[in-house]
Formats: structure tokens, sequence, C-alpha cells
């Protein structure tokens, strides 16, 4: 399941949480919903803030230990 | 991946129907209807393409877009109602980023709902299997 929970503020500022996603997608993702919020709605969002989530340190660290072990068997 | 963004929101060239359909829903949540006229300080009538009217804020609120820039803007008198005046403008902005944010994760295959967060904020939960 992939999940975007966007909390809107009083003042109108969003945090957009994006979950389940696998490798980078969810930035194309962020992007898509991005764009389409200003090209059709006019929603013209400045990111004043970004924080990958402790899933994606783990995918990093088990991708860099999947290159590590690739490298010392080849 | 996953990850968090954090956005400041601007409003250029709304959609017209959805920026109805917030004042809409901002004014029955106040008791109020929405016109086409703001009052100013004088009882003057000016005109507005949309302008919301709650008992608390007699004079009214115009909504435009400026011509020039395209910015979503308000008009009004604020005198003596500084704070209403106020709060409504940010909830006539959540509830329009609101409803646009549902309809366009929605476009994007997602089924979405709306939950009340913490001090006055809006949730809109997007879900896909796909």
């Amino acid at each position: 399941m992939r999940e975007v929970k966007v909390t809107v503020s009083p003042d109108g500022t969003t945090s957009s949480d994006f979950s389940g996603f696998v490798g980078p997608s969810c930035l194309d993702e962020a992007e898509r919903l991005r764009q389409l919020l200003a090209s059709r709605y006019g929603i013209v969002l400045q990111q004043t803030g970004f924080t990958a989530k402790p899933e994606l340190s783990q995918q990093e660290s088990q991708q860099q230990g999947q290159r590590t072990q690739r490298g010392q068997t080849t | 991946m996953s990850h968090i963004v954090e956005a400041k929101t601007a409003i250029v060239q709304p959609d017209t129907a959805l920026l109805h359909q917030a004042a809409t829903l901002v004014a029955q949540q106040h008791a109020g209807t929405l016109e086409t006229f703001y009052l100013d300080y004088y009882g003057k009538r000016h005109s507005a393409p949309l302008a919301i009217h709650i008992p608390e804020l007699r004079r009214g609120i115009g909504i435009k877009v400026d011509e020039t820039t395209g910015e979503l803007t308000f008009v009004g008198d604020s005198w003596g109602v500084v704070a209403m005046y106020q709060q409504v403008q940010q909830e006539i902005l959540q509830t329009y980023v609101s409803l646009a944010t549902m309809q366009a994760l929605q476009q994007m295959g997602y089924s979405t709902q709306a939950l009340d967060g913490e001090q006055g904020q809006v949730v809109i939960q997007g879900v896909t299997y796909a």
C-alpha cells in the first residue's frame, strides 16, 4: 500500500508524508502532486523542509550492503 | 523510499469552481451567505466576484483574483473585527488547499478522506494499492 498524507495548517502551509514507495518513486510522486496542484488549482508550493524517513536510511544501508557484497564476489 | 516535504503555499489563478465551493463551506460553518459585494465602513457597496458574509462580519469579505499578479486576494473593512476577518481568510485558504489536494490525489488514483488534525489542521489521507 502506498500512502500520501497531506496536513494542511490553518495558514495554508502543508506537510506531505509519502509512505510505502519503492526506491525514489516517492520523489516522482511528490513532483507529480506538486505539478498538478500548480497547473490545475494554482497552488504554488515553496518547499521549506525535506526529511527522509527511517525506511530510506535502512534501504540505502541495504543497497550499500548489497553493492559491497556484489563487489566482493566479483 | 519515504519522505516528508514541508511547504509554504501561495495561490495564483485559483480554480473558480473550487474556490466557490471552499467559500460556500466556510459560509455554512458560520451560518453565513455568499454574495457578490462587500461593504465599506460607511455602508457603501463594492462589487466582488465572490464575497462571504457571516453574522460576525456584517460588512463581508470580498474574494478576488488580482488582475496583475493573478494572486488570490481578500478585500474588505476589518475595522473592529480583525481577528475574525483573518480567521475567515485562513479558513477559506485552508479549505481551498484541502479540497484541491483531495481532488489532485483522486486524479492520481488515490482513495482519499479528510480528517481533523491537531491545532486546527486538516489531514488529507490518500491510499492506493496499485
